[in-house]
């Protein structure tokens, strides 16, 4: 009997993809729901200048349109929240989704979005594997493995395996050829502090193209990567879909968002904001954490309460004097230039990243000065060439988020840590202090400030408690419904999680593939 | 396809057609312009009225929006081109089946209207006949771009503190250009529409002379006063104007005095489309011309220098989209001198969602690095030798140090 209801995947974010491709090739119908509106190409302009052509040369002309947007979006206030939702997301980003989803947050910053490629649409692109004690002990880890494979040879990652921090983040993907790195970066790696400090700086793995893959193009060295891609180089999700769209067995809506997941009896059945029922013949949950977390409990019925995982973050800056005065790199990359591992004593570990202080805005950084406007821009112009700004992550155990179902609908995220969590983030403040100043980078006196919970994204954790769902995806007490986003990632390490959520969403998309398909 | 819906647009160059084609853009359509194309970034098939439009135009369209008009040419004979024009259109889009096509008449349109130009929209309304092809009887746009009627009735309001006019306690339907680029994407999107003519127009009245000194106070600050002609004279006297003024005329005059009032409330409400009144509509005037002395005053602080036009438009679109859209109360002498904030500037307190002036101060430096005459003082390519950097850095530092304490006290009401 072969049974015409779709495979329902929703959400056409990095989860939504990788889940996608494996039951595709499997020759199952699958229709994609995805709550945003395909409003045009997703991409910059590919002829836009470098960063430093845009800020420097008067003849290029309406720098502004690629720099704040040619709807000025540029210009809204994203309050504590990357500073990339403002240089590079698209107008209205994000914007309808706390609304949508009743979002009411205490304690916490939430980040999410109704467009085509979900956060991929803005993240790092940073990439690691997830080993041994870092991986949700529920998850296979030999078909992950695979996974991790199947999705770095699908979007394209660059990096090396003869690296210092090679071991760290996995070594046997399949690699493009790193990036290179800026003279700052190159002149700190080049340091070999003498060790025993905890410190590891290296090379970073990128989902940047550094050789063309499909119709997306290498890295053209522009430098403006915190205004977004121009030429596909960074992996969007939203890139994959035309792909998808040609065969034959794959359907994707826009502006079709799922407000709730029922059952007729034979199946589930999905209603659409506009009242629309789908009926399917699984649905596969991959609208981001707070989305699908949302749909499920609400689904489940009931006020139940569930841990919401994310990574504390903090932002620093440090200062190379011997750079003072420098100029500014016009050629290279401007995404994260170098990452770096500071082992704390006792208390587990910080990972991050050190960007290029002048690949990204000025002003945000200017924002932390208690100068007066033209004060701040006279320093930072002086400070830029020797000053890189960096990104930490502690892991997920350290915080102690609840979301928990309102009576209404709506979403209660209330933001918090463990107690340890802010001794444990200055201890490896410190610790990064005294390693960073023996390579000749001084952190800059208060500019390590974590950030409030929630505002560096990175949730998981969820539903994947066994109460909640199985190692496969499968919602305890929802037949014919599956997770495959970080909502079934139930350990978070200090790494960055993206990649680790897109393979387990294709290990998911295989195995379903294969269920479903009666293999 | 993995795109949005498909939106064809004739007369997309025109007053209403470019802001519709920017909204529809911002609605998630795609767009394409049947004609001239409002700017570079809308794709357009060549196509004049009266013409069969080109296949590739239509293919694939979900909905067509027919605002394209040809103004007969003076003294013509025979049957206006519109008509022939419009029915060739629409052989197309049933041959294409596209699924909504919405015709841009006017409030005017009736059979037995004074004017010729409501005749005109009442005959081409009548070829319109398969139940996809709606009508929106479109009422009196103002806002937008200063062009149309609209931009006519700002020349004329700027021009005179005292303007004779015939009708002017008619009452008059007005639709902000926003509002009614609303309706016409609504029209084009709904599934079931219950009739065949909509009327996109405020369904409550305003006299013609209360909008003009609405106008005139609001948009240009300044008291208008309206004097009530009779229409007979008037029309001797517009026929001597227009031979200066050739939008002035006749048609003109008629076309105001003689509009008829609709009872759309049923539409707007079926439509779910939301009308302000007038007065509403037209406050972001009043608060524009305080928000650019302010933008003016920030822009020159932080870049050193006059902002050019164009950041100095950007700082006022910012602050009404994203900003609260209000002028701060800043006190003459800041905005004057706008250097003594160097002196006022609070010290820290980045209001999130308040709008204070550290935020303001941030997104006018936003403004400054967008462009190359601010983004060349916060980006050095060139390099400097390093002592010049130091030093540098040391005396900024030890300027900032002083002015700290002065900003701490003086900046405190600004936070």
């Amino acid at each position: 009997m072969s049974d015409a209801r779709p495979v329902v995947v929703v959400g056409s974010g990095p989860a939504g993809v990788s889940v996608a491709w494996p039951l595709v090739e499997a020759g199952l119908p699958v229709l994609m729901l995805d709550a945003g509106a395909e409003a045009g190409p997703s991409r910059v302009a590919a002829d836009r200048s470098s960063l430093a052509s845009l800020r420097t040369d008067f003849g290029t002309g309406r720098s502004w349109r690629h720099l704040i947007g040619p709807t000025l979006s540029g210009l809204r206030n994203v309050g504590y929240a990357s500073p990339k939702l403002r240089t590079s997301a698209a107008p209205g980003f994000g914007e309808d989704y706390a609304v949508a989803l009743g979002l009411d947050a205490s304690g916490f910053r939430a980040v999410g979005a109704f467009s085509p490629g979900g956060l991929s649409a803005v993240w790092g692109a940073v990439v690691c594997a997830f080993q041994g004690e870092e991986l949700d002990p529920r998850i296979d880890a030999g078909a992950l493995d695979e996974s991790y494979r199947r999705v770095a040879a699908r979007i394209g990652i660059n990096g090396s395996d003869d690296d210092p921090l090679a071991d760290y983040l996995g070594r046997g993907l399949p690699l493009q050829p790193p990036l290179p790195v800026s003279s700052a970066a190159a002149a700190l790696l080049a340091k070999k502090g003498p060790g025993g400090d905890g410190l590891t700086v290296g090379r970073l793995r990128t989902a940047i193209l550094t050789r063309d893959l499909g119709d997306r193009n290498a890295c053209d060295l522009g430098r403006a990567c915190m205004w977004g891609c121009g030429v596909g180089a960074i992996y969007n999700s939203a890139d994959e879909l035309p792909a998808l769209w040609g065969r034959d067995n794959f359907t994707l809506r826009w502006r079709a968002e799922v407000v709730a997941v029922e059952s007729d009896g034979s199946g589930p059945v999905l209603r659409l904001r506009d009242g629309e029922k789908v009926a399917a013949r699984a649905v596969i949950l991959a609208a981001g954490v707070l989305s699908t977390t949302r749909l499920v409990l609400a689904a489940r019925g009931g006020g139940q309460s569930v841990p919401l995982l994310n990574n504390p973050a903090v932002s620093f800056a440090l200062l190379s004097p011997s750079r003072l005065g420098r100029p500014l790199a016009a050629v290279g990359h401007g995404a994260a230039q170098l990452g770096f591992r500071q082992i704390v004593a006792g208390k587990g570990e910080l990972f991050g990243m050190l960007y290029d202080a002048d690949t990204m805005s000025a002003v945000d950084i200017m924002s932390h000065m208690p100068f007066s406007r033209p004060g701040a821009a006279a320093v930072a112009r002086r400070l830029l060439p020797a000053v890189m700004l960096g990104l930490g992550y502690l892991p997920g155990a350290y915080s102690r988020n609840r979301v928990t179902l309102a009576a209404d609908g709506g979403l209660k995220i209330e933001g918090e840590t463990s107690a340890d969590c802010a001794a444990t983030m200055a201890a490896a403040g410190k610790a990064l202090r005294r390693s960073m100043a023996r390579l000749g980078a001084h952190m800059l006196p208060g500019s390590f400030r974590p950030y409030p919970p929630g505002a560096e994204v990175h949730y998981a954790g969820t539903l994947a408690r066994p109460e909640d769902s199985t190692a496969d995806g499968a919602i305890v007490g929802l037949p014919g419904v599956v997770v495959a986003d970080a909502s079934v990632i139930g350990r978070l390490p200090a790494k960055t999680h993206t990649f680790t959520a897109m393979a387990n969403a294709d290990r998911i998309g295989r195995l379903w593939a294969a269920r479903l398909s009666g293999v | 396809m993995v795109a949005g819906p498909r939106l064809v647009i004739t007369g997309a160059a025109g007053y209403i057609g470019a802001a519709l084609a920017a909204a529809a853009r911002r609605d998630g359509w795609r767009v394409v312009a049947l004609g001239r194309s409002p700017d570079p970034t809308v794709p357009s098939h060549p196509w004049r009225l009266g013409e069969d439009p080109p296949a590739e135009a239509l293919a694939g369209a979900d909905a067509v929006i027919h605002l394209a008009h040809q103004w007969a040419a003076p003294g013509a004979q025979g049957e206006d081109p519109n008509i022939p024009g419009t029915e060739r259109l629409l052989e197309a889009t049933r041959r294409h089946g596209v699924r909504r096509v919405v015709f841009a008449s006017s409030i005017s349109a009736r059979e037995d209207a004074l004017n010729a130009y409501g005749r005109l929209k009442w005959r081409v309304e009548q070829t319109l006949r398969a139940p996809v092809e709606l009508s929106a009887r479109i009422g009196l746009v103002y806002g937008g771009a200063d062009a149309g009627l609209w931009g006519l009735l700002c020349k004329l309001v700027r021009l005179t503190p005292i303007l004779p006019m015939v009708g002017g306690g008619r009452p008059i339907q007005p639709i902000r250009m926003d509002e009614l680029c609303d309706g016409l994407l609504r029209l084009a999107r709904m599934p079931a529409p219950t009739r065949a003519v909509y009327g996109l127009a405020s369904p409550t009245t305003i006299s013609f002379s209360a909008f003009l000194r609405t106008v005139a106070r609001l948009r240009f600050h300044r008291p208008l006063m309206v004097i009530s002609l009779p229409l007979g004279p008037v029309l001797a006297a517009v026929d001597l104007v227009s031979r200066v003024v050739p939008a002035i005329n006749r048609e003109r005059v008629l076309g105001l005095a003689g509009l008829p009032v609709i009872d759309n409330a049923a539409d707007i409400a079926e439509l779910g489309l939301e009308i302000r009144s007038v007065v509403d509509g037209l406050a972001p005037f009043a608060r524009r011309k305080a928000i650019l002395r302010e933008g003016r005053a920030l822009l020159r602080y932080v870049l050193g220098v006059s902002p050019p036009m164009g950041m100095l438009r950007h700082y006022v679109t910012g602050i009404e989209s994203y900003g609260g859209g209000r002028p701060l109360d800043l006190p003459a002498p800041l905005l004057t001198v706008p250097g003594l904030l160097r002196l006022a500037e609070p010290v820290g307190g980045k209001g999130e969602g308040r709008h204070t002036l550290v935020e303001r101060l941030e997104m006018a430096m936003i403004l400054a690095e967008s462009q190359p005459v601010g983004a060349r003082r916060l980006y050095d390519y060139g390099g400097t030798p390093r002592w010049k950097s130091v030093l540098g850095l040391v005396g900024i530092g030890a300027i900032e140090a002083l002015l700290l304490p002065v900003r701490m006290v003086l900046g405190r009401r600004y936070r």
